[in-house]
């Protein structure tokens, strides 16, 4: 039922939207932090991925990492990361929250692929809230996807396994 | 002796099976490349990029070989149609125009107009720093001071200067070298060309071969005229079909 509801709710906010095709900004990377942080962004962390942490980071994203330094931001247990990812031919930017090995928030902030933009609706997107990830680097539980969408919905979930990895990497370095 | 009946039935029997002959070649054609643009993410058609000289000429593409550049310590930094060449390695494409590039420390540092990007000496991108991580939204040059120690970058109102390439305190412009497209020296200009030549993806070249574009103007007539003897060969087919259903049932 959930899963019907969730579909009938895409399709509805796909009627009632006009396809885009060209570059979208929904949220500038400046505005998911203000609003991830009431405001009080602070200062952004440096995370190297080097050596077992590239080939992990790697194995989620089927390729190697698009950066080797990774900047994120964090506050009281939250950690906020923006990614990009490539759906079929250009780059996807999203803004991920992660509080407790948990991720709370999920915004796509530039979508410029011309095909798969529904990946952008909040009824898509908040399936992504409370998925942790598994000991095997995938996700708890399978992302619903989208009829034209698939390739934009896979980088999505590469994303969020990706930023929860990073998340439990800066916890195992806050622990050492 | 014939009735008109049978012999219209005959006729139309005997241009349905011409017609089918001629447009079965078309149809097995569009049925392939429609059935290899279905998969294209399968097949990879969007990643392969096909430069065979032939091809390129038809689309009337040219090499273009920009005759500006930057120099670098070890290396070069060429923009050629939104791609950028660094060091012969293609380290970016649908990108901007390239601000300003140099080596700093053991990175290489390349400027877009909103867009500062790191790499390492073998191309990798370490990070690309954008938005609230740089001192101003639009660059208009970058440099470093004299004892190559700290990064300058020069906004629309002030100029800035980072020891790490994060934090950017404003600084005092006077003096500064920066960091400038040259003309190529010869020995990269030739090292490039080849690497420049002109390419088209495989998924634009089928998706032109299916739709008949790929013939210019009339190869889409040519495609509607396929299309059309497809529909007059569907409607006579049903209609010879309901013919031999129909006797058959006297």
């Amino acid at each position: 039922m959930k899963h019907i509801l969730l579909s009938f709710s895409i399709v509805l906010s796909m009627l009632a939207t006009a396809p885009v095709h060209a570059i979208q900004q929904y949220l500038s990377a400046d505005a998911f932090l203000a609003e991830v942080f009431n405001g009080q962004v602070p200062k952004p962390k440096l995370l190297w991925l080097l050596k077992d942490n590239a080939k992990q980071a790697e194995q989620i994203l089927g390729h190697a990492p698009n950066q080797i330094r990774q900047r994120y931001w964090q506050q009281n247990g939250v950690t906020a990361w923006v990614l990009e990812e490539i759906g079929k031919e250009e780059l996807i930017t999203a803004g991920f929250v992660v509080q407790a090995n948990k991720i709370v928030q999920v915004r796509v902030l530039t979508y410029r692929e011309s095909r798969g933009w529904e990946v952008r609706h909040p009824a898509f997107l908040k399936q992504f809230e409370g998925l942790m990830l598994q000991p095997d680097r995938h996700l708890t539980r399978q992302v619903d996807g989208i009829s034209g969408a698939t390739l934009s919905v896979s980088a999505m979930s590469r994303m969020t396994r990706l930023a929860l990895y990073l998340d439990a990497l800066v916890a195992q370095e806050s622990q050492s | 002796m014939m009735s008109a009946r049978t012999k219209i039935l005959r006729l139309l029997r005997h241009w349905h099976a011409r017609f089918g002959a001629i447009a079965a070649l078309f149809f097995l054609f569009l049925a392939t490349s429609g059935l290899a643009l279905n998969h294209t993410d399968i097949l990879s058609l969007s990643k392969q990029e096909l430069n065979a000289t032939w091809l390129t000429r038809w689309y009337g593409l040219k090499p273009s070989v920009p005759k500006m550049g930057f120099v670098l310590e070890e290396g070069y930094l060429v923009e050629a149609d939104g791609r950028w060449l660094l060091n012969g390695q293609f380290i970016a494409h649908n990108s901007s125009a390239v601000v300003g590039a140099l080596t700093w420390h053991d990175l290489y540092v390349v400027a877009s107009p909103n867009i500062l990007y790191l790499y390492t000496k073998d191309g990798q991108l370490v990070d690309k720093l954008t938005e609230s991580a740089l001192p101003e939204p639009k660059i208009e040059a970058i440099g470093k001071t004299a004892n190559e120690q700290q990064l300058l970058l020069k906004g629309l109102q002030k100029t800035y200067i980072s020891e790490d390439g994060l934090n950017w305190l404003p600084a005092n412009a006077s003096g500064i070298a920066w960091a400038q497209a040259k003309v190529l020296p010869a020995d990269i200009a030739h090292r490039i060309k080849p690497l420049l030549l002109p390419t088209i993806n495989a998924e634009r070249v089928l998706l032109d071969v299916h739709s008949g574009r790929i013939f210019g103007y009339y190869g889409p007539l040519l495609m509607d005229i396929v299309a059309i003897i497809l529909m007059l060969l569907s409607v006579t087919g049903v209609w010879m079909y309901w013919r031999t259903i129909h006797r058959s049932t006297k």
